[in-house]
């Protein structure tokens, strides 16, 4: 097993209920996944924020358990949020009226005991996400993507174990997610991480696992491809030989018989995704709008495919 | 250990230090001058004796009269001003005798004014010999009554002085004469002896007697315990509120661990409390001290411990509960428009209380008796009450019912407000 196996961030939660009053904001009845980077995706209201503060133990189940731990520990040692975790919260938490040094100095204080932490130690980390120029600038004077990377300079000066984000794309433009995306990557050689996103596209580049939040429920979870082959099992490309209207005519077949079904027609070519889409039927109607056989070809879908599908 | 050095971290942020510190630390010390000043000088007023207001205020006059020697040495006084006309105006002074000198009162005048000068001669009489009336003379000090509008000139800070200690002398005057109706008072009190009231529905006398002290030391003691409380539990929110304006509480209480996130909260909480308690409590306690040290007052309950602790217990839990019940209203209806009114809803209960207690109290009727104890037990609505047992010689053990309900009420709101909290603490 290599060593980068050996430290995967493990989540396994049993018979888990959370509630907020009346309302059940989570039912798991069983989890289990690893990864290095654990992607939580889901719509909005799916339950991703509350299964963050759970694991965080900001919130307490009603019934059930979840837990993290890596696979490097000793069998049965969790993973604690206040000596192995850090949060970064979706609004961002940055002090208005304090600068970034004195933030800095202040959570350095807190968590290394000393406020100048940051100054010695933590001169690398400063480096790499690029906040030396920031640290006189107030809280209020700081862009998105500044407040980001203050936010997990803050984060990652008290050398968490697990790192948690909740919607950290969230506002980002295309050069400051990437850059983003490239810091998360190399983090996570160390870290392990937590990433509640919509953004399917980073996700499938940045995870290596995934959990699928549905009103509350785990819709799948594992690896990208079993999220993907569970969520999403079949997938068809059919090249068009004729006009666009035996496209339409075609597409309007494919709707008939195969509903629900996430159908992505173009000029030359249709795919189609969806959990019972039998060959032999696909064959029958292609045969009946005049065209051959050959034209199907079974492709996998991408982890947006599988998602569309889904939330269909 | 961690959640002092958390605590103190808190405070090292300059918002939170101004809000938990400096605030309560100014309050406290307005709280005390205030207590000092208006407390004491009531008190010290109806403590003293005729006799010895007289002598104080004789004291002052001839300390005024004092000062006015010493800084002008050479100043000639009359016993009684000598009137002194001048510019051919019914002059019946006009010799020798008159020449002004420069700290001579000089009244400018068209027509002569024989009330307005006699004012003056009363007013000047041992602080001048003589006092000018003319047309055109001057003096340090002039009083110009030719125009419609009045004008008084001072020459220099002597003749400010001088006049000044007209006004002063005049003032102890004034004072000796309002005495001779406070003689009057404290005759009417001398001759009743002691003041009981036994309305129909109290089962004990109410001892009016010198309860005008006792009140104060009542009303301060129960404002100290009610700010105290009050700073206690917007303490609580002032650090969650900063925190969770800036995106920060969810973090921190991970970073921190969320007993040791409370701990410190409540760290801060005490440290808050106690810098509005140094600030006022030693003045309260010397203010206490020379009022105690009256034997005519009568402090029983200051001098009675248990009994002491006791209404101590009974005002602190009873106004805990008020606060709680203000703080949960205003932090739950936080958005609505109504929201200011959740605070004073409280009050208006305790308003409320008080004006039913006090109707069951005058009005005969064996029904009213219970319904007035049921008040005076009763959390919020009994707090006033309350507030005055000692006074209204409640009986103790409606004290003790009072205490018992109030923490009753005050865990469970805890409880609840905590399982809400716990509940919304992202919401906040």
């Amino acid at each position: 097993m290599s060593e980068q196996l050996q430290n995967h961030l493990q989540i396994n939660a049993q018979s888990l209920e959370v509630n907020y009053g009346s309302f059940q904001a989570l039912n798991i009845e069983h989890l289990a996944v690893r990864g290095r980077i654990i992607a939580l995706v889901g719509h909005n209201g799916s339950g991703k924020s509350t299964l963050i503060k759970t694991l965080l133990q900001l919130l307490m189940p009603r019934h059930g358990y979840i837990v993290s731990s890596l696979t490097a520990d000793a069998p049965g040692k969790m993973l604690l949020p206040h000596e192995d975790m850090a949060f970064s919260p979706e609004e961002g938490a940055i002090f208005e009226d304090l600068t970034v040094a004195s933030y800095f100095q202040l959570w350095c204080r807190l968590k290394r005991g000393s406020g100048n932490y940051y100054k010695n130690q933590g001169l690398p980390l400063l480096e790499k996400f690029q906040v030396q120029n920031l640290l006189h600038k107030y809280g209020r004077q700081l862009s998105k993507g500044q407040r980001r990377r203050v936010q997990m300079v803050v984060g990652f000066l008290s050398n968490p174990r697990f790192f948690l984000f909740d919607e950290p794309f969230d506002g980002l433009d295309v050069e400051q997610t990437s850059r983003l995306v490239q810091i998360l990557s190399q983090e996570a050689k160390q870290t392990a991480l937590l990433i509640s996103s919509h953004r399917m596209e980073i996700v499938e580049r940045l995870a290596d696992a995934l959990i699928v939040l549905k009103q509350g429920k785990v819709s799948a979870a594992g690896t990208l491809e079993t999220v993907c082959q569970n969520l999403c099992p079949c997938g068809f490309a059919i090249n068009l030989e004729h006009n666009s209207q035996s496209g339409e005519a075609l597409t309007a077949s494919l709707r008939e018989y195969f509903s629900p079904l996430l159908i992505s027609p173009s000029a030359a070519r249709i795919t189609l995704y969806g959990k019972d889409i039998a060959r032999e039927k696909l064959v029958q109607i292609l045969q009946a709008q005049g065209q051959s056989e050959e034209q199907i070809i079974a492709i996998k879908p991408s982890l947006i495919e599988a998602m569309h599908y889904h939330l269909l | 250990m961690k959640s002092l050095r958390l605590a103190l971290t808190f405070l090292s942020i300059p918002r939170l230090f101004l809000t938990l510190i400096f605030w309560p630390l100014f309050l406290g010390v307005i709280f005390a001058a205030l207590q000092v000043t208006l407390s004491g000088f009531y008190i010290s007023a109806i403590d003293r004796s005729p006799e010895q207001y007289r002598e104080d205020i004789l004291n002052k006059t001839s300390s005024d009269t004092l000062l006015l020697k010493t800084i002008l040495p050479d100043h000639a006084v009359a016993a009684t001003a000598r009137l002194c006309f001048h510019d051919s105006q019914d002059s019946t002074f006009t010799n020798a005798s008159c020449a002004i000198d420069n700290y001579d009162l000089v009244i400018k005048m068209n027509t002569l004014d024989q009330e307005v000068i006699n004012n003056w001669e009363i007013l000047f009489s041992g602080l001048v010999t003589k006092i000018h009336i003319c047309q055109d003379c001057t003096s340090a000090i002039v009083i110009d009554y030719r125009q419609n509008l009045t004008i008084t000139t001072l020459r220099d800070y002597k003749a400010l002085i001088l006049f000044y200690a007209a006004h002063g002398i005049n003032r102890h005057q004034a004072r000796i004469t309002m005495l001779d109706a406070k003689q009057i008072m404290d005759n009417f009190k001398a001759r009743s002896g002691h003041i009981y009231f036994t309305p129909a529905n109290n089962t004990q006398n109410i001892t009016l007697s010198n309860s005008e002290t006792l009140v104060i030391l009542l009303f301060n003691t129960a404002t100290i315990i009610f700010i105290a409380l009050w700073l206690l539990l917007r303490s609580h929110r002032k650090v969650l509120d900063y925190f969770a304006k800036n995106g920060a509480l969810l973090p921190l209480v991970v970073a921190c661990g969320k007993q040791t996130f409370y701990q410190s909260l409540w760290v801060t909480t005490i440290i808050r409390v106690l810098a509005f308690l140094i600030s006022c409590v030693p003045a309260t306690i010397l203010l206490y001290r020379d009022v105690i040290k009256e034997e005519s007052i009568n402090l029983s309950l200051f001098a009675d411990g248990p009994q002491l602790i006791l209404w101590v217990l009974a005002v602190s839990l009873g106004m805990g509960t008020l606060t709680i019940i203000a703080s949960v209203a205003d932090l739950k209806e936080r958005h609505s428009t109504l929201s200011p009114w959740f605070r004073i809803i409280p009050l208006i209960c305790c308003l409320l209380g008080l004006a039913l207690w006090a109707f069951s109290l005058i009005i005969p009727n064996p029904w009213l008796y219970y319904l007035q104890r049921i008040i005076v037990a009763t959390p919020v609505l009994g707090i006033l009450p309350v507030m005055f047992a000692p006074i209204i010689a409640t009986d103790q053990w409606l004290l003790i019912v009072h205490i018992w309900l109030s923490a009753l009420v005050t865990i469970l709101l805890l409880r609840v407000n905590a399982r809400w909290f716990a509940a919304h603490l992202e919401e906040l």
